[in-house]
Formats: structure tokens, C-alpha cells, sequence
């Protein structure tokens, strides 16, 4: 289904930088044309460029499967271990010029790595550097305050004050005495839902825990 | 045509020459005769052995029916004089053939295989639900009752119904039995049979399910997936022992590893981002990012996201899912498992070499890998 990204109809709302909202943006969907004109012209599919630049006048194949999901049991390039014969295979699909004729050195050394100039698809969370700059007088003092009060210092605040992740604060201390205050104050809460809300988060672990087998 | 009359001895006849009966070898009122149960077995296995080897020129002065009738008859007596004439020690060695060919093909295919994988694989291979199935491919149906009359054709057990199956707590093998010990993926290798589960301990009735001769003087009988594990792994030992080393690869080629498995579907990670990541360290690769590739319906009831694990430009594996977290997820399992399922082309196993045969095949060693993702 054509899709005409459609910048005049959205209102001019504030656009922020995330490659996310502007994928979002490009993708919303016209889904009626005035006239049967229009129509038409925006369903007229052109071929795939496979299917037209034929050069040779003679019967030949075109390989062009339709999309689907990658198999596991074909391993990625960087998965193959060093002695495989699989691998020049790869590179040698990847660079169509060198089947014809013997290839240079250089042309080689271009082969091996992947073009770092190829845009890559925009990801889900920018990687954040990671700091290492708490100091064991650091993490005794987080254990101090933890200790002296653990309902006013909890991971959240011990992590807002360290500059830390909660993850990280776990990992150096834990309260023990209110693990089980906290455990009764979630089951009173999960007492009071109803059968709707239960099932639906069981239903939630369920899924949960089949997007690990990947079935 | 051959009657066979129990203790009555067997009546043989032929349209050309004799017509006669042959008394059985132990009188009807002997203390010999302990257990009926896989007398007739015994009988046509002799009776065939004597057709085959019967020749003019060996000199008994009996006609080939008649000698094979009398083979037939010394066999069956053997079996009847003892409780223990069973299928017991084929099978022991059927299993122990079985499971050599599988975990060769398993270990050479597909050498990253992680160790509970492996478990699963072999016994989705030769374990007893999978030979449970094969005995009733064949047609190889279970007798009402066991005794000395059924035909050799069926299984004859006491049978027990899986609920009524007792587990006996006997002898595992494995030291400090009485504390109850996790029992980790190493200890399971070392002391644990082929699949990763306990051993039972073999003097134990229970474990043991006779092919032929379980008469109802024995323990308490067996279920039919004992049952039918016994028999086929016997009739393995069975075709290694008369028919050879080869035969026996090819048996096993032909009927156990042409049964199709989804390796793929015998995965199950906990925590793939993170195993994932623990791998690219290792391995000294890029550290993994989950790019979106693409997406559809945002906004709507059923959102498809379509996401990729990249580690630097190379994408590891791909996902699709309702929420941008399945997706990453289930992308994540993905690359683990292209890593996992990763089998060398041309690669061989250690039984092809055998035989001595030099000029036919040269071994080429099998890759052996580092080993799983610990965490």
C-alpha cells in the first residue's frame, strides 16, 4: 500500500530530534484518494530494478525472494569461526565486482570489512558510557545510609545521590529487615485487584516468558 | 507348515515328504520347565537358524524340516529352563550403540550446542517417548497376557498403567545420595546416564522390564514405554551383534536420525540481551545495540515492530514483536541462537573412519568449541 508522507496535514507540533518520531512521521498512511485518477496512480507499482535491467537478451534467473525472517540456522559472518570456508563466500557476495576478474590487494582489504559508510537503522536506546567513578569510600557510605535508615534511603534515592544505576545499588547493599515490609505491601496491593487484572498480568509473565524461547 | 503344541512337542509337515510329531526335549510333569514365557520365541529362532544351516551333505540323515524342527525344539528348551532368558543384556547394549551414533552426529553437527540442549536433542533422538513412538510406527503391538503360547510377534509384559508405575528410589550412582544435592549440568555429565537423568539402579525390578520372559511371579510388572525402550534398543544390539558394525550405523541412520528435530525450538533463555552482550565480550566483538529496522502501527491495537541486534555494523539477529521490548527480546534470543546452532560444513564423525578401511576416508578433526556463555 503506497504510503505519501503527509507533512502539510499533521499540525506543526514541536519535533524533536529522535529518529524514532521521524520514522513515525514518514510512515503515517494516506488512506483515500479524491479521484479514481489518483487512485490508480498511487497503486501503479513500479517493478523491482531486478526485474528490468536485463542486458542479456538470453533465458536467465532472477533471484529475488520476497522478505521474510532471517533463519537461525544461517550464521551471521561475525558468528563464523576463523577456518570456515563460509566466509568467502560472504565477502564475496557482498562485493559483486571481484567474481569476474582477480582481485587486488586492496580491493581485498576493502572486502573484508563492511562499508562503515552504509547507514545503519536508528537505535532503540543511544549506548550510554558507562562511569566508573565511585570510590570504596563511596560505596561504604552507601552502605552506611542504607543501613541506618532503609526506608528514607532506598535504591532510587541512594542512586539519584551516587549517580549511579539502581542496578548498581542493589548489587552493593540490601536491607534485609524491610524485604519483608515491602513484600506484604505488594501483595496487599495485588490482593485488591480484580480477576480482569490478575489474569492480565499473568497472561503478561506468560508472553514474557515465550519471547525468550523466540517461538 | 509347523504346529507348534507346547508341551505336546510340535507337529511338522510338508507336502513332499514327512508328516510327523516331534516330542517336546522336557517331559510335561519336569521340574526343569520354570517359565513357559518365550518358549516359542525360542522355538522359531532355533527352527530358523536350522533351515538356513541345514545341508544334505552334514550328515544327520534328516531331512531339512525335521533337523530345523529339532533345532527348534533343543532352543525352546533352553528358554523354558530359566526365568532369566530375557532381551535384558541386548538391550543394555542397544542403548549404549544408540547412544554413541547420536551424540557423535550431535557433538560433530553442531558443536556449540550448550549442554541442556544437548540433553534434550539425544533424548528427543533415542529416548524413551521417541522409541515409545517408533514401536507403534512399526506395528509392533503388546500381548494381553504374557505365556508360553503368544505369538512371537508381540510384547509380553506384565503391564502396569503409567500411573501405577512405582518409582523406586535404588542406588543413582552419585555420592552424598541421601543429601539432595542441586544437581548441576556437571555433576549430570559425569554421574547421570545419556539423557542428564538419574540412573536407576539396575538390580532393582522396577527398572527392569523383560522383553520376554516377565511372568507374574517377577516384580511388578512394566509400562508399555518401558516396554517398547527394551525392545528396540534390543533389536539395535541385536542387528550390531548378528549383522555387524555397519549394519548396525546404518540401522540407526536410516530409522533414528532420518526423524526430523527442530534444534531451534529447544531453546529457552532467561536473560538474552544479557547473555548476548556477555558473548560479544568474550568473543571480543562490538558491544550489541538493538537498531529498529522497522515498524508498523505505533499507534493502533496491534503494533509490529521489526527489530535488529547490531554489533558494530553487522547485524546479529532479528526480531519481530508487539512492543519495541518483545521485539528487542526476541532478537536478542535470535543472535544467540545463530550463534549456538552454528554446523560445520563436511563435518564428519568418528565412526565413519572405522573399520580400518585407511585409503577410503582420512579424519578430519572435529571442531571443538569453548563452550556456553557463563554468567
Amino acid at each position: 500500500m503506497n504510503c505519501n508522507p503527509i507533512s502539510r496535514a499533521l499540525p506543526r507540533a514541536k519535533l524533536s530530534s529522535s529518529p524514532v518520531n521521524s520514522l513515525q512521521a514518514s510512515t503515517i498512511c494516506r488512506r483515500h484518494e479524491s479521484s479514481y485518477r489518483r487512485t490508480q496512480k498511487r497503486l501503479r507499482v513500479k517493478p523491482d530494478p531486478s526485474f528490468t535491467n536485463t542486458t542479456t537478451h538470453q533465458d536467465h534467473i532472477i533471484f529475488n525472494p520476497p522478505s521474510s525472517a532471517p533463519s537461525v540456522y544461517h550464521t551471521p559472518l561475525k558468528f563464523l569461526p576463523k577456518g570456515d570456508r563460509r566466509r568467502d563466500l560472504y565477502t564475496s557476495a557482498s562485493s559483486p565486482s571481484s567474481s569476474s576478474h582477480t582481485t587486488t590487494q586492496q580491493q581485498q582489504q576493502q572486502q573484508s570489512t563492511p562499508t562503515p559508510s552504509a547507514r545503519l537503522p536508528p537505535a532503540l536506546k543511544s549506548p550510554t558510557e558507562k562511569k566508573y567513578h565511585l570510590t570504596e569510600s563511596d560505596i561504604a557510605s552507601m552502605r552506611e545510609l542504607r543501613a541506618a535508615d532503609p526506608r528514607q534511603w532506598t535504591r532510587v534515592r541512594l542512586a539519584q545521590r551516587f549517580e549511579c544505576s539502581e542496578f548498581f545499588v542493589s548489587l552493593c547493599c540490601h536491607a534485609p529487615e524491610i524485604k519483608s515490609e515491602r513484600e506484604q505491601q505488594l501483595e496487599d496491593i495485588k490482593r485488591r485487584w480484580g480477576r480482569r487484572k490478575t489474569e492480565a498480568r499473568q497472561d503478561r509473565q506468560r508472553r514474557k516468558e515465550s519471547w525468550g524461547r523466540d517461538e | 507348515m509347523v504346529i507348534r503344541a507346547g508341551k505336546d512337542g510340535c507337529y511338522i509337515a510338508s507336502n513332499t515328504e514327512v508328516k510327523q510329531w516331534l516330542p517336546a526335549v522336557h517331559p510335561p510333569s519336569s521340574k526343569k520347565v520354570v517359565d513357559p514365557t518365550g518358549g516359542g520365541n525360542g522355538f522359531l529362532g532355533g527352527f530358523a537358524v536350522g533351515l538356513v544351516r541345514w545341508s544334505r551333505e552334514a550328515g544327520h540323515g534328516f531331512g531339512r524340516l525335521e533337523e530345523a524342527a529339532i533345532w527348534g525344539s533343543v532352543a525352546a528348551s533352553f528358554c523354558i529352563e530359566q526365568v532369566d532368558f530375557n532381551n535384558s543384556s541386548l538391550a543394555i547394549l542397544g542403548s549404549e550403540i544408540l547412544g554413541y551414533h547420536t551424540s557423535e552426529y550431535l557433538l560433530c553437527h553442531y558443536p556449540r550446542l550448550p549442554m541442556t540442549v544437548l540433553f534434550a536433542a539425544q533424548y528427543a533422538y533415542v529416548g524413551p517417548k521417541a522409541l515409545r513412538s517408533m514401536t507403534l510406527e512399526w506395528g509392533v503391538e503388546v500381548a494381553a497376557e504374557p505365556g508360553g503360547e503368544v505369538d512371537p510377534g508381540l510384547l509380553q509384559l506384565k503391564r502396569l498403567r503409567p500411573e501405577e508405575a512405582v518409582i523406586q528410589a535404588g542406588k543413582t550412582g552419585r555420592p552424598n545420595q541421601q543429601w539432595a544435592y542441586r544437581r548441576g549440568t556437571s555433576s549430570r555429565i559425569v554421574y547421570d546416564d545419556q539423557f542428564g537423568d538419574l540412573k536407576k539402579d539396575a538390580t532393582t525390578a522396577s527398572g527392569n522390564a523383560m522383553v520376554v520372559g516377565s511372568s507374574t511371579a517377577q516384580g511388578p510388572g512394566a509400562t508399555d514405554e518401558e516396554a517398547s525402550k527394551n525392545f528396540v534398543r534390543a533389536l539395535v544390539g541385536a542387528v550390531y551383534l548378528h549383522a555387524g558394525r555397519a549394519a548396525a550405523k546404518r540401522f540407526f541412520e536410516q530409522h533414528f536420525l532420518s526423524r526430523q528435530l527442530e534444534l531451534s525450538k529447544l531453546f529457552d533463555f532467561k536473560h538474552a540481551p544479557r547473555d548476548l552482550s556477555r558473548l560479544c565480550a568474550r568473543e571480543g566483538f562490538e558491544s550489541p545495540v538493538a537498531r529498529l529496522i522497522s515498524e508498523t502501527g505505533r499507534l493502533s491495537r496491534h503494533p509490529v515492530f521489526v527489530v535488529g541486534v547490531y554489533s558494530g555494523n553487522d547485524k546479529l539477529g532479528e526480531g519481530a514483536g508487539a512492543s519495541l521490548d518483545e521485539a528487542r527480546i526476541r532478537a536478542a534470543a535470535a543472535a544467540l541462537k545463530g550463534w549456538y546452532l552454528y554446523s560445520p560444513i563436511d563435518a564428519m564423525v568418528p565412526s565413519d573412519v572405522e573399520g580400518g578401511d585407511k585409503e577410503k576416508k582420512k579424519w578430519e578433526p572435529a571442531m571443538i568449541d569453548i563452550g556456553e556463555i557463563i554468567t
